[in-house]
């Protein structure tokens, strides 16, 4: 009797974790659409701040497409001056930058995409992570819910099950009444690294898009603030030549 | 006129001005050399030189306009010194040191001047002075068989480009096709024959975490005139492995690009006519401090050996005065046959600052470079950038580029203003 009580238990125990990790999925699912968006053209102004300290502003024009599972990202620098014409080229796990100086492209090892970009808290695989939604490279568990800035939040652990998780583990905050992302810590070595607030939510092209990024790293005094000032969902601004080695090198 | 603010509103201006301060250590003999014998470059312990280049880039959807412009000024000592480093001003610059009034010259330059236009989504024209770089090597290209060579300790810096007409395909996403022809320098001045056209190909295949090219290049006719240029096949691959970029170019050539001193210095220097192979492997990987490192071995088939190296120190010293050609041979990077190179970036970005320390050696010659620096930022538009450049003779039973250069020390400081 003891033992079949103890089966039911475990039974219901697993049940009760296969929920959780159904609702868990179903929560990045639907936190992810905002994210999931082809073919975008945005612009964007980047403040870094060291030690409480704004850096130059750096506007960087963004083009982002999927295509037969692949995702391209092509990021270029227009401001400051000494960074205009610099870009990256992401095509999944494959980085080219631009260098501005001779218009020379190299291919960099994917060693470089964990790294800053442009000396920013957001790395290379950060700047080029839209079209992909978190839930493809990352296994979610529920873990809660809590308060994050007065929005009542789920609290998602994810962990990293794809070669191509560039994190060992996120734990992401998501608003329970409309599934945005409000809060996501990232961790390396089980400590949090760093973390990113999404906020100024605004519906654009049927999308719920988050205009302010604030990523804050908790291993050196630096803040990284990303204000989208143009953001096009299916734009006609994408071209499939954009995502080139060779229109990387006519870059203006 | 509504045209006309339609263009400029999409036309970019930008560029750099840089001053340029060289600190020269000299020698217990000054800065004489079997380069500069008594040292007739006058080369003087500081000099400064100031630089400036400007870019001019327009285009819409489906056009590109590039003008990119250099000036720069010259000392007389500075400017001969430029020319035997293998500037890329420097067969232009000599040519005008002879009728240059006063002690420097002020030397323009169009480094590039390109339009190109897409004929459709998947295919490029480009036509005009174009840098046509290639390949995965940071300090060396052995399939970069159009541009001129560029220096393995400074990769970075502006270089001119070469005319040309490039038809440029993408197939697929994963192929691409570039077909050119390179012309030859001032041809627009001395016409053009159709042989003096060098037709060439680069196929480039890109897959995920690896990425291979073919590239050819023909001459007609090789081993004559002065160009840079020779029948040529190579191909080079790129992969990753574990977040390490690993890399690899090989190349043939039918026939040196450079001069070789006859034997004993009997006579004028001549070119190679045989095959010569040249081969790069490389690793480039980015550390979790962001420090970026790369180690690259060179062979160099169209470097001198042991025996080379001699012949031409003969000829040098049977020559009373160095030769415009005796010059072109001297080529820190590609004077010896086999070179290692190491280099080093680290960001500081709380203190606006970034490392770099690179190291050449050659280890069949014996002549080792090092180049430390560090770069200021003061803003988003002006930096400083304060190195050193040391040349050391490990062997000094045998002749290299630091025996016969007049300067090994030097410290450098580079003021530049971006616009």
């Amino acid at each position: 009797m003891k033992r079949i009580f103890l089966l039911t238990a475990l039974l219901v125990a697993a049940s009760a974790s296969y929920v959780c990790a159904e609702t868990a999925r179903d929560i990045v699912d639907k936190a992810d659409e905002a994210f999931k968006i082809n073919r975008v053209y945005s612009i964007s102004s980047l403040t870094v701040y060291k030690s409480g300290k704004a850096q130059p502003a750096q506007v960087i024009e963004g083009y982002t497409m999927e295509r037969n599972g692949k995702s391209y990202s092509l990021t270029i620098y227009k401001a400051p001056r000494r960074m205009k014409g610099t870009a990256m080229l992401m095509i999944d796990n494959d980085l080219w930058v631009r260098f501005a100086s001779t218009g020379r492209v190299r291919k960099l090892s994917s060693s470089a995409k964990k790294n800053s970009a442009g000396g920013s808290d957001f790395s290379y695989a950060d700047m080029g992570e839209n079209g992909q939604g978190l839930a493809e490279k990352y296994t979610p568990s529920l873990r809660g819910e809590e308060k994050i800035d007065g929005v009542s939040c789920f609290k998602v652990e994810l962990t990293a099950v794809s070669p191509g998780a560039p994190y060992e583990k996120l734990m992401v905050f998501v608003s329970k009444d409309d599934y945005r992302y409000i809060r996501i810590d990232y961790y390396e070595n089980n400590a949090t690294i760093k973390t990113m607030k999404l906020s100024d939510y605004r519906v654009k092209d049927g999308i719920n898009y988050p205009f302010k990024v604030v990523m804050e790293s908790h291993v050196k005094d630096s803040r990284t603030v990303i204000l989208t000032k143009q953001f096009e969902r299916n734009s006609s601004k994408i071209k499939d030549r954009y995502f080139t080695t060779g229109y990387l090198q006519s870059i203006r | 006129m509504l045209f006309v603010a339609s263009v400029f509103a999409q036309t970019d201006f930008s560029g750099n001005a840089a001053v340029t301060v060289n600190a020269d250590i000299p020698e217990s003999d000054g800065y004489s050399s079997l380069l500069n014998p008594g040292n007739m470059m006058g080369i003087t312990d500081i000099s400064m030189t100031p630089s400036m280049t400007l870019k001019l880039d327009t285009g819409d959807d489906t056009t590109a306009f590039s003008a990119w412009f250099s000036l720069k000024e010259y000392p007389l000592g500075q400017g001969l010194l430029a020319a035997a480093y293998g500037d890329s001003t420097q067969s232009n610059a000599a040519a005008e040191f002879i009728s240059a009034a006063g002690d420097s010259l002020y030397y323009f330059d169009l480094l590039r001047l390109r339009a190109n236009v897409y004929l459709t989504d998947s295919i490029s024209l480009e036509v005009g002075r174009q840098s046509m770089l290639t390949g995965y090597g940071y300090g060396w290209n052995p399939v970069d068989f159009a541009d001129p060579l560029k220096d393995p300790m400074n990769p970075d810096a502006d270089m001119k480009g070469v005319d040309a007409v490039v038809l440029k395909a993408y197939l697929g996403g994963t192929v691409s096709l570039n077909l050119y022809s390179l012309f030859p320098r001032n041809f627009l001045f001395t016409g053009l024959n159709y042989k003096d056209v060098k037709p060439g190909g680069e196929l480039t295949v890109s897959l995920p975490r690896v990425e291979f090219k073919l590239a050819g290049l023909g001459d007609f006719t090789s081993n004559a005139g002065d160009d840079s240029y020779t029948t040529a096949a190579g191909a080079a691959v790129n992969l990753d492995l574990a977040g390490i970029g690993v890399y690899g170019e090989v190349s043939a050539r039918k026939g040196s690009r450079n001069y070789f001193a006859e034997a004993g210095g009997a006579g004028l220097p001549v070119k190679k006519t045989s095959w010569l192979f040249s081969f790069l492997a490389g690793l480039e990987y980015t550390f979790t401090s962001e420090g970026n490192l790369v180690i690259e071995y060179f062979y160099n088939g169209e470097g001198y050996d042991k025996n080379e190296r001699l012949d031409y120190k003969t000829t040098v010293e049977t020559f009373p005065v160095p030769t415009a050609q005796l010059y072109k041979m001297y080529l820190p990077g590609y004077f010896a046959r086999q070179y290692v190179l190491f280099n080093f970036e680290q960001p500081f970005y709380n203190v606006h600052t970034d490392m770099s320390a690179s190291v050449l050696y050659s280890p069949d010659s014996g002549a080792l470079m090092v180049m430390p620096s560090l770069t200021y930022t003061f803003s988003g538009s002006f930096e400083v950038n304060i190195g050193y450049a040391g040349m050391f003779d490990t062997d000094s039973s045998d002749f290299n580029e630091v025996t016969a250069s007049p300067v090994h020390h030097v410290v450098k400081a580079v003021f530049t203003y971006s616009f």
